[in-house]
């Protein structure tokens, strides 16, 4: 009557929730009992799971794809394993080869196995001492055991192809950009907590993006250009004389630089004779498989992120007493004062949780709730309102940026106060709606300032898309603004905010006020997010901007980490870095969708300029795909491409995309309320239990089993039908039994 | 690598990267396990360690807390060298600390870490989280700055949250279940060398 429940068909997850599967309690997967103490059979699951190669690369993956190895920390081992002599060892190794060698696909002396070998025993929770005991007695045995077949041709083939890919991917994660700044990454994460160092993490990770990017750009558009530029037969010279001004505003000279596409040519570049280089193929390949190889790089971390945080944790936060006391401590802090403000950052918040329970209690009233949702409304309508007046304003600087010198300095000027100055006044207006909780007020604040560079970015975009038809040489004018507002941003937000710090902590200090402040991630997450939107608006028309913007990020991260150490302290209220973590990608991922399809349409629909650029002899940007594929326009791949990427096309996809994702959260509703229903479950068989067992300790009156009277002891508490014929010697010394055993007598 | 590739002989080397966490490079090159291991003790610690003395020179547990500067300021310090420690005094060998380097890695997988998370949040060994056992987390992550009355009803809803079998006291499976839906569990449970 124990037998545990399996899971019952009806609600077997797909294999796309197959990472939530695994999330299930033990004692739903193990097929014995309830126990801790179960033994190792999921090493065969393990094998199920890892039948394809490159296992390496799964030991980052943070143990959602595992399966629970992890129980055999049995109590006999563990226990003898702290009180007994060196003997023990080689007896309880043995114990752990005898049920490793159940699983048949362990066994065998194939280099598969052997992969699966070493993860079980990464997987082991034991001391490195038994691991290696275990090692080499497994090795030992597999050697012995191994029936020397000769393996076929194909086989071995297919083998070594395995093994290199393996050893190639493991090569790839020895290379991990994990080296990068590793020193003081340690060091303001053991001062400031995991809060900051996410942010940190964070710029690395999308300063190493745009370094690759980077790289290939200059590599394979700028240095043919400038190769091109300097050989003799080709000599041009530019019209525009230097002028300092010009690296701000990125007009003038540069125009005629590198720089903008404007200067790219659209020939063959034969400096080496019999060697040619075509510049519009390359021009329009490399950006386009950049542009696609960041969003695949995006889409796949935005999903991991998505899936550790939100579908393996069920939706976030719950059991936040549990979670405070297990979780709450942040084991990479290594200095005392870091130490300090952590704990009374926890003792705050569990005090604030305990006097919750109290203000729970009393409801709104009505008058009170309607009040409230009535300003929240209404707020929400004066910031749409206020981000349309920002989207017009911009509309009208753009006009207006094309007549004379003056005017563009105030474009870009007003944009960059716009960007500093509203997110400060929607945490303003935040404050004062009154949202329940202080993580919706963060969550709104930082979805209005995304909506805010949105907005902007996608007026600039717009505006020069529109008005294509009457410049010259709309492209490299667009590429301008955007390296004028790169320049801009760099100044406004790097170098003025540092000033404004500096003479805000100089005036506390004065002022005999607590000098330091608090590092506001925020906003200089949602810094670096607007950042790169605007690099990747750009990027199309301008080669080089991601180098520029690489620099930039290296400034960064410098300033930033000297602003951290010096003026700023460690945080008071704990940052949930993972769920924010989450939110930032998304933000990210969906600014990179938009811009992608914007380029789209601006390849597909929008006419090149004719005096400029390597696609100037054609009308359309995507023309160039067409004359280098012979009768393109006959194939059916492309006829069918064409079709679905007409509007209709599209909105059939958004909509069936729509309804997958309806039926997912359906889905995962469903087990939400299967969950409840196996917890209660699980409650009422304990209840059983104690039943039953105070039954059977009033049948027997006491005694122990009569069955074994060679002195072995049997745990009351752990009587299950089939235990008898288990090996249960040394499993419980004597003191734990009688003190479980007076309890039920 | 020159001086470091002699503290190791290469098939150490192999066993240690099968066995840890840890990638050949991360052991030689950024760990300098050794080297902290040396600076704790180093008086017991040659220079050179052989076979045998990676299991049996064992650090006593006061120079541990005192000396590893990623545990000095850890609240469940002792608790922690308790549980990696083969004898269960807190006295590590060199072994001992790689383990716990590589189970508080990053690419440990999230299971080990939470075997070892309740190994070590259970004070008294008795494989259940018990209310002297929370009772003690509590006392050592305050540094006592909390009433008795609170702390007790912090326990109260704790076990109220968590124990789904109604025996007061969390085991395994229960723990496990709690950790699982922690999404900060990973980056907390972290330390990074």
């Amino acid at each position: 009557m124990y037998r545990p429940t399996h899971r019952t068909p009806a609600y077997q997850p797909q294999n796309r929730m197959a990472a939530y599967e695994n999330t299930i309690p033990m004692s739903e997967r193990s097929a014995q009992s309830f126990d801790y103490f179960a033994s190792v059979p999921t090493v065969s699951s393990l094998a199920q799971r890892s039948r394809s190669l490159g296992h390496e690369a799964r030991s980052r993956d943070y143990g959602s794809e595992r399966p629970n190895l992890v129980v055999s920390g049995m109590k006999k081992f563990t226990k003898a394993y702290f009180t007994g002599p060196r003997g023990n060892l080689d007896l309880h190794a043995n114990k752990i080869v005898e049920k490793l060698e159940e699983d048949k696909s362990l066994m065998e002396d194939t280099p598969v196995s052997e992969q699966l070998r070493k993860e079980a025993l990464k997987n082991l929770p034991q001391g490195l001492t038994m691991k290696r005991c275990v090692k080499s007695k497994l090795t030992k045995s597999v050697s012995q055991k191994s029936k020397r077949k000769p393996i076929g041709f194909w086989k071995r083939l297919k083998y070594s192809i395995n093994i290199s890919f393996s050893k190639f991917v493991a090569s790839l994660k020895n290379f991990n950009y994990f080296e990068l700044w590793h020193g003081s990454l340690k060091d303001i994460e053991g001062r400031f907590g995991s809060g900051y160092a996410s942010y940190f993490k964070f710029l690395r990770w999308l300063f190493v993006m745009n370094f690759g990017v980077a790289l290939l750009s200059l590599g394979l558009l700028v240095v043919p250009q400038i190769i091109l530029d300097t050989s003799a037969s080709n000599k041009t010279t530019n019209t525009q004389s230097f002028n300092f001004r010009n690296i701000f505003i990125g007009d003038g000279f540069f125009i005629e630089t590198v720089f903008y596409y404007g200067h790219y040519t659209n020939q063959f570049i034969e400096v080496i004779p019999h060697l040619s280089f075509d510049m519009p193929a390359s021009y329009f390949s490399v950006t386009v498989i950049l542009y696609v190889l960041s969003f695949v790089v995006l889409a796949v971390s935005v999903a991991e992120s998505y899936r550790r945080t939100f579908i393996e944790t069920e939706g976030g936060l719950q059991n936040v007493y549990a979670n405070r006391i297990f979780c709450g401590w942040d084991y990479g802090i290594a200095t005392k004062e870091a130490a300090q403000l952590k704990s009374s950052s926890i003792y705050y918040e569990l005090k604030e949780l305990l006097s919750e329970e109290l203000k729970d209690v009393e409801d709104w009233s009505c008058l009170v709730k309607f009040w409230t949702y009535t300003i929240q409304v209404v707020v929400n309508i004066l910031v749409l309102v206020i981000l349309a007046a920002v989207g017009w304003m911009t509309w009208v600087l753009m006009k207006k940026s094309n007549e004379g010198e003056i005017a563009v300095y105030i474009t870009a000027l007003v944009i960059n106060i716009i960007i500093m100055v509203f997110p400060s006044l929607f945490y303003y207006i935040s404050k004062h709606e009154d949202y329940k909780n202080p993580r919706i007020t963060l969550y709104i604040t930082l979805g209005r300032t995304y909506l805010l560079g949105a907005v902007i970015l996608g007026t600039i975009l717009a505006f020069w898309l529109i008005h294509a038809e009457g410049k010259n040489c709309w492209e490299t004018l667009l590429a301008a603004e955007v390296y004028r507002l790169i320049i801009f941003d760099f100044l406004f937000s790097v170098v003025l905010s540092v000033i404004v710090d500096v003479g805000y902590f100089i005036g506390r200090y004065f002022l005999n006020r607590e000098p330091k402040t608090e590092f506001n991630i925020a906003k200089h997450t949602l810094q670096i997010i607007y950042n790169q939107g605007l690099l990747w608006v750009g990027f199309l028309y301008s080669p080089i901007l991601p180098a520029v913007v690489t620099l930039k990020m290296f400034i960064i991260w410098y300033v930033n980490q000297g602003c951290v150490r010096k003026l700023c302290r460690p945080p008071k209220r704990t940052w949930r870095a993972a769920q924010t973590q989450t939110w930032f990608m998304m933000m990210i991922f969906v600014s990179i969708l938009l811009i992608i399809a914007t380029h789209g349409y601006a390849l597909k629909s929008v006419r090149t300029s004719q005096t400029c650029g390597p696609f100037k002899h054609y009308n359309y940007t995507y023309e160039i795909v067409t004359t280098h594929i012979e009768d393109l326009e006959q194939d059916l791949a492309w006829r069918v491409i064409m079709n679905v990427t007409k509007p209709g096309g599209l909105a059939f996809i958004m909509i069936a995309l729509g309804i997958l994702v309806y039926y997912l959260r359906e889905h995962a509703l469903a087990n939400r309320d299967k969950v409840k229903m196996l917890k209660e479950t699980l409650v009422w068989l304990a209840k059983d239990k104690k039943f039953l067992v105070q039954m059977y300790n009033d049948v027997t009156k006491g005694e122990i089993n009569p069955h074994l009277r060679d002195n072995r002891f049997v745990d009351p508490s752990r009587i299950l039908p089939h235990e008898f014929t288990e090996d249960v010697s040394s499993s419980v010394d004597e003191d734990d039994f009688h003190a479980r055993f007076k309890k039920y007598s | 690598m020159g001086n470091k590739l002699l503290t190791f002989t290469e098939q150490q080397l192999e066993n240690y990267q099968d066995c840890t966490f840890f990638t050949r490079k991360e052991i030689l090159r950024r760990l300098r396990v050794h080297k902290k291991f040396r600076e704790i003790r180093p008086d017991l610690v040659p220079k050179r360690m052989r076979q045998n003395e990676q299991v049996t020179i064992r650090v006593p547990l006061e120079d541990v807390v005192e000396k590893l500067p990623e545990l000095r300021e850890n609240p469940f310090k002792q608790r922690i060298c308790e549980v990696f420690s083969r004898d269960g005094k807190g006295n590590l060998s060199f072994e001992d600390i790689l383990d716990l380097l590589s189970v508080f890695s990053e690419q440990a997988p999230r299971d080990i870490k939470v075997y070892y998370a309740f190994k070590i949040y259970d004070f008294d060994n008795d494989r259940h989280i018990g209310t002297e056992d929370l009772d003690s987390a509590l006392v050592l992550l305050m540094r006592q700055e909390l009433s008795p009355e609170d702390r007790q009803q912090i326990i109260e809803k704790v076990i109220e949250e968590a124990d789904v079998d109604g025996d007061g006291k969390l085991s395994f499976m229960e723990f496990e279940h709690v950790i699982t839906r922690a999404p900060d569990f990973l980056s907390t449970f972290h330390i990074r060398i």
